[in-house]
């Protein structure tokens, strides 16, 4: 059963900075007030992760229990941390949160679109907790969203499958027709066309975050119309596994998973969120938290780009780090014009660049990608 | 030597049997429990003292432990009624999705229209004639054609799940909301159509609501026609034919009450929880643990309101024990109790039915 | 302990005893089956278990065999003392049990049957020598049996053959048999007599259990009588009577009463099938019968088991609808318009299923008094609660309470049960009361069969129409005015019971036409 739920964000910068402004007044969390235990040592502040999945030992999750580590290192006896594997997203996740809260804990992150409404609800009754929800779009006074900009190492993933192909048909093993995704495979497809114009990219959806059956499946169908490097979005190695046993090559998404499928490896785009944790618990301690919609880049270091294997060409493997490098600086983004939708109209003009809004509602293909972006097919 | 087991079945049943039958297999799954959690190193009376206070000693704690236990007793219903008949419908979890798809159409669709006793009632009646609907193929083929329900129940399951998921990820159809447009919702219903909460708490109506539906259930198979036509029909089909009792009606009519009950468990998730057509925070499980529930109860209506409000607090402690301080024990180990109890209550039932024998053998026999 | 000849015996004794129990003692929840038994079986001698059910004649056969084992006493195998734990090992002392229910898979030949579970018998099954040994037990011992032969195309008393030559193909020298010609016509009662001594001239012990006491005085040397769990008696067949057996088996005088009707019948029938055919998957299981029952009269239907009766008692009730053919009850066409259209016109029905069809097993008695009534959306129990103790004092039946479930009855409460209700019911419904009875006093004890009998004579002297439908010949002679003998569906044989020889309705029975 498909378990998470992500997506980005709706607002506009505008719309965040007008929220943002607006919680000035509510007044967060507070400095370490030592919550209501009456006992006389030195209070820890409480921090709590509610996870979708268990942490397992690649993935999603799994990055973000290695940010709640980061966190306890950095921060070590001043705070405490409490993480809940396994919980459902929906009306059931609301008891969750209250329980978290008044449990005393100052920080509740969580980690799933799911929990959107229910931690909405109990942060209105909790204004003294701060609560951080990623990949949501709601937010309130003492609630944030987090999240960050995937398609910027999803880029220089596509130039590693783009110098990696032989039949310059690659495939992408593609999770909900969602905007996240959306740009995510226009970002890959981009990126290939980069070192290779000549490039298409088939996509297949599965409806699914974490599914290792269907996921290989779907990874399998598209090896089998000849197809020899695999991209996807979702949490496990399936598609890698296929493509391993395909002799085909392969991009992951979350984690380095190379030691799934050696062979196939590429590299793959990552997650770091161990700073936005602990800046956030810091803020929220030092008082100076303030809500709002957070969108990291390969700037902050919220995203990163795994490893790149040695199979990839050193000559491509320079340019992904030069690119890599000039993105960071800002001097280039992946979403720069000339871009065709993949029905041959201009998206974007030359030298034109996407805005965050833009992206974040992207919902069309890019010339040179084979599928549907509403999911059909 | 060794040693061979034998039963004999019980000549008479005393009545608290029926009650030693539960309570033995829950005293036993949680020794077994306490066991595995000596071995994995927790120390098992302060997991089970977190868990009993988590879920069922302050108003919070019993209040969330209701608010689970509220669907809980409707699919426990659902399943027990069909059970109870020998009628094995596994199939209230996708009951429960096609009276949620139901009820959360009239929830959108009329709810903004009706004041809030009517919006509720479109609600409520629509998710259980759209589980009955959904029980339909299951309750024709068995039936008219002899067809296994619990294969035609269990493959509709997977039908309902894939249709919810497919409203609301795979279409742009009428329960799903066009304004959100980075991650597919459904669209909420409207508040006339929520069924309230009591204050700041997660428990309301829905669960009055369902404890009247179980108190009506028990009724009905005690004091009817119905229900003993059911009963006979249940328990020994050459007698319904002998006494003139048309079984394939009693029998369609039995699954599609079990298939109403189901999905009215989906409408009062809508109402009360999830006020939109979630399909993943109504794919809980809830249908499948409504089986459990009842075969704790031993498929009786109000017992199983006991069994659900208990298996409730045992799913609701689950986040307790993760966040205990010193000793996090994880989600798995309250979902292991929930199973090892459904095995302990099985076996349980064998030890009500037949009288156990030890008996010595001599290994070789030649 | 040897060899212990006790006093009184007869002469045979000498030639050694094969299997014996002394002192046995077997426990069940609530009851005492076996009381301090002692039992002893000599080489080459039929030696009946007679009593009535429950008596305990089953228990301690099936101790004897291996299948319990007893709390106290011992038994012994040749003298020695042995201890049996299962049917297995009571098959590897030479001792083996014929069931009254077969345990034979319908589609393996008889051969495969036979070798089936024997654990002499290798993973690779040999057909061809199993089937040349079948062929020789079955000739040595006169019983004409094709080991080729599939069972389920076998005759119930065929069936039972295969049973016996199981149990001599594992070489057992002493046979138990429980009650085996429930399910024989005179005629096959009489084949298997001659095998019994056959084996016995071999030098083979026969446990013979039964309740009939005419087989018993015909096929057995020595007799040893049960009653309430004890023996109450152990002679010699050729030193006793029948009639001294029964007060033995029974603990009082017994008189086996003819019961006629008045004479004096209703104008029109009651109960009339008209050309009734029914048929199941190609083959009539009913073949034109048509018959007709007046009020003030039993007619009573004979023959051999799985000759048509159930299907013509479910079919006269209304519940199965005959391919062809009319059913009427006072006049009303019922053919299969369900029970309740046959209750409506006065019909009413005790099926030969007690417990399953008559009575549901898992629902309190008071229930089961409300399952041929008619009902209200609220369930009435107060009336069927009063009905029901009313019933239990009046047939004193012996029944934990109005609320047990019906299970807990032996066959003879559960018979009362089903008659109290019934029968009140047919007293209660118009002029037309008819009412048909299946097996009304199979695996009844002595005292609740006259019971029985004797309120089924009181219908018809009421003026009810009543058809008994029994595979006990002897019951439908002493209860019946006139006696219908089914064969394979048709009836072969009809007339008034004191025209009819009991050699009649056996060729009758057997179909052989005269």
């Amino acid at each position: 059963m498909t378990r998470r739920r992500r997506a980005g964000i709706v607002l506009a910068a505008a719309a965040a900075l007008v929220a943002a402004c607006s919680s000035n007044t509510a007044g967060s969390g507070g400095n370490a007030t030592g919550g209501t235990s009456g006992t006389g040592t030195a209070a820890k502040v409480k921090v709590a992760f509610v996870y979708v999945g268990p942490v397992g030992d690649a993935g999603w999750t799994k990055k973000h229990d290695d940010g709640r580590k980061e966190l306890e290192a950095a921060l070590g006896d001043k705070i405490q941390t409490t993480f809940l594997e396994s919980v459902p997203e929906g009306a059931e996740s609301e008891a969750t949160f209250e329980r978290l809260a008044r449990e005393g804990n100052k920080v509740i992150f969580a980690t799933s679109f799911g929990y959107m409404d229910q931690m909405l609800a109990v942060a209105a009754k909790y204004p003294d907790v701060v609560f951080m929800h990623a990949t949501g779009y709601k937010t309130s006074a003492n609630m944030g969203t987090y999240f960050g900009a995937a398609e910027e190492a999803r880029y220089l993933s596509g130039m590693a499958a783009g110098s990696a192909t032989k039949s310059n048909k690659l495939g992408y093993v593609a999770a909900f027709p969602i905007p996240e995704v959306i740009r995510g495979i226009n970002a890959f497809t981009l990126g290939a066309q980069k070192v290779n114009p000549n490039v298409t990219v088939d996509v297949v959806w599965t409806s699914t975050w974490f599914n290792p059956t269907t996921e290989k499946e779907a990874a399998q169908s598209l090896l089998n119309k000849g197809i020899d490097v695999i991209g996807q979005h979702q949490d496990t190695p399936g598609p890698g596994e296929a493509a391993e046993a395909a002799g085909a090559k392969w991009v992951g998404y979350n984690d380095d998973m190379s030691r799934f499928a050696p062979k196939a490896w590429l590299t793959a785009p990552m997650w770091d969120w161990g700073p936005l944790y602990i800046k956030t618990v810091q803020d929220v301690m030092a008082g100076t938290w303030k809500t709002g919609q957070y969108y990291g880049t390969m700037a902050d270091g919220l995203v990163k780009l795994a490893p790149v294997a040695e199979s990839v060409p050193a000559d491509v493997r320079a340019a992904i780090e030069d690119t890599q490098k000039k993105i960071i600086s800002g001097e280039f983004a992946p979403f720069t014009g000339p871009i065709s939708k993949q029905d041959g109209s201009s998206a974007y003009a030359a030298g034109a660049k996407a805005t965050l809004e833009e992206l974040l509602k992207m919902d069309y293909f890019v010339k040179g990608v084979n599928g549907s972006a509403s999911g059909k097919g | 030597m060794n040693l061979r087991i034998r039963l004999e079945r019980r000549m008479h049943q005393r009545w608290w049997y029926s009650l030693l039958a539960p309570t033995s297999a829950i005293v036993a799954a949680l020794c077994v429990g306490a066991v595995f959690l000596a071995v994995k190193g927790f120390d098992p009376v302060a997991v089970y003292r977190a868990l009993f206070e988590a879920s069922f000693t302050s108003l919070y704690g019993i209040t969330d432990s209701l608010s689970v236990a509220t669907p809980l007793i409707m699919t426990g219903l659902a399943a027990g009624i069909a059970f109870r008949m020998n009628l094995f419908n596994i199939g209230a979890e996708g009951q429960l999705y096609a009276g949620a798809i139901a009820g959360s159409w009239a929830g959108i669709a009329l709810g903004k229209n009706l004041p809030p006793v009517l919006a509720v009632t479109a609600v409520l009646v629509l998710s259980v004639l759209g589980g009955m609907l959904f029980a339909l193929p299951v309750a024709a083929f068995k039936a008219y054609l002899g067809t296994n329900e619990i294969i035609t129940s269990l493959m509709l399951t997977f039908v309902g799940l894939y249709l919810m998921r497919f409203l609301i990820y795979g279409s742009t159809s009428f329960w799903r909301d066009p304004a959100v447009t980075n991650f597919p919702q459904g669209k909420k219903i409207a508040n006339a159509a929520w069924l309230p909460l009591f204050g700041s708490y997660r428990t309301g109506w829905g669960l009055v609501l369902v404890v009247l539906v179980a108190f009506a259930v028990w009724a009905l198979v005690k004091y009817t026609k119905v229900g003993y036509d059911m009963s006979v029909v249940g328990s020994s089909p050459a007698a319904a034919r002998y006494a003139g009792i048309p079984s394939k009606r009693v029998v369609l009519g039995a699954l599609l009450l079990s298939g109403g009950l189901g999905g009215l468990a989906g409408g009062v998730e809508v109402a009360s929880r999830a006020h939109a057509l979630d399909p993943n925070g109504l794919a809980l499980g809830l249908g499948f643990s409504g089986i459990v529930v009842a075969a704790l109860a031993r498929y009786h209506p109000l017992g199983i309101i006991v069994v659900a409000v208990f298996l409730g607090g045992l799913r609701n402690a689950g986040a307790a024990l993760q966040s205990m301080p010193g000793q996090r024990v994880p989600a798995e180990v309250s979902l292991m109790l929930q199973g090892a109890i459904l095995l302990f209550a099985i076996g349980a039932e064998i030890f009500v039915r037949y009288r156990l024998h030890l008996v010595r053998r001599p290994a070789v026999t030649k | 302990m040897s060899d212990n000849v006790l006093p009184g015996t007869t002469p045979a004794s000498s030639r050694g005893v094969a299997l014996a129990a002394r002192g046995v003692t077997k426990r069940f929840p609530g009851v005492l089956a076996n009381a301090d038994v002692d039992f002893e079986l000599l080489q080459g001698e039929v030696h009946t278990l007679l009593g009535e059910n429950g008596a305990g004649k089953s228990t301690l056969a099936a101790m004897l065999c291996g299948l319990y084992q007893p709390d106290e006493g011992q038994i012994y195998r040749s003298g020695k003392p042995i201890r049996l734990r299962s049917p297995r090992e009571g098959l590897a002392h030479g001792i083996g049990m014929v069931h009254q229910h077969f345990r034979l898979i319908p589609r393996f030949t008889v051969a495969e049957n036979v070798i089936l579970g024997d654990p002499k018998q290798s993973l690779l099954m040999k057909p061809g020598e199993a089937e040349r040994r079948v062929g020789e037990i079955s000739e040595r011992f006169g019983l004409p049996l094709d080991p080729r032969a599939v069972v389920s195309d076998l005759t119930v008393g065929q069936r039972q053959r295969v049973e016996i030559v199981k149990v001599l193909y594992r070489g057992a020298d002493v046979l138990l048999l429980d009650e085996p010609t429930a399910v024989l016509t005179p005629q096959e009662a009489e084949t298997l007599f001659a095998t019994v001594r056959s084996m016995t001239s071999e030098g083979k012990a026969v446990v013979f259990i039964s309740h009939k006491l005419g087989e018993v005085m015909a096929v057995s040397d020595r007799v040893t009588v049960m009653r309430a769990g004890r023996v109450t008696g152990e002679v010699a067949t050729k030193d006793t009577s029948a009639r001294n057996l029964a007060e033995l088996m029974v603990g009082r005088p017994v008189e086996q009463t003819v019961r006629r009707g008045t004479g004096q019948t209703s104008a029109t029938p009651y109960l009339e099938a008209h050309a009734v055919r029914l048929a199941d998957a190609g083959r009539n299981v009913l073949d034109d019968v048509t018959l007709s029952v007046h009020g003030g009269e039993i007619v009573g239907i004979a023959g051999v088991a799985g000759n048509g009766q159930r299907e013509l008692a479910t079919t006269l009730a209304g519940i199965t609808a005959p391919t062809s053919g009319s059913v009427r009850v006072g006049g009303v066409d019922i053919g299969g318009k369900g029970a309740k259209a046959a209750r409506h016109a006065g019909l009413t029905f005790v099926p030969e299923d007690r417990l399953g069809t008559g009575l549901v097993p898992g629902l309190s008695l008071t229930d089961n008094m409300l399952l041929t009534r008619r009902r209200s959306f609220f369930v009435n129990r107060r009336a069927a609660r009063a009905e029901l103790a009313e019933a239990i004092e009046r047939f004193e039946i012996k029944a934990p309470g109005t609320e047990a479930e019906a299970r807990v009855l032996s066959g003879g409460n559960a018979q009362k049960v089903l008659l109290a209700r019934e029968v009140s019911d047919a007293a209660k419904d118009g002029d037309v009361r008819a009412l048909i009875v299946s097996s009304p006093t199979r695996g009844l004890d002595i005292g609740a069969a006259e019971f029985v009998r004797e309120l089924l004579h009181q219908v018809r002297v009421d003026g009810g129409a009543v058809l008994v439908i029994s595979e006990d010949l002897d019951e439908v002679r002493s209860l019946a005015d006139r006696i219908v003998v089914l064969y394979r569906g048709q009836i072969v044989l009809s007339g008034a019971s004191e025209e009819l020889t009991v050699e009649q309705i056996g060729m009758a029975m057997a179909g052989v036409k005269e």
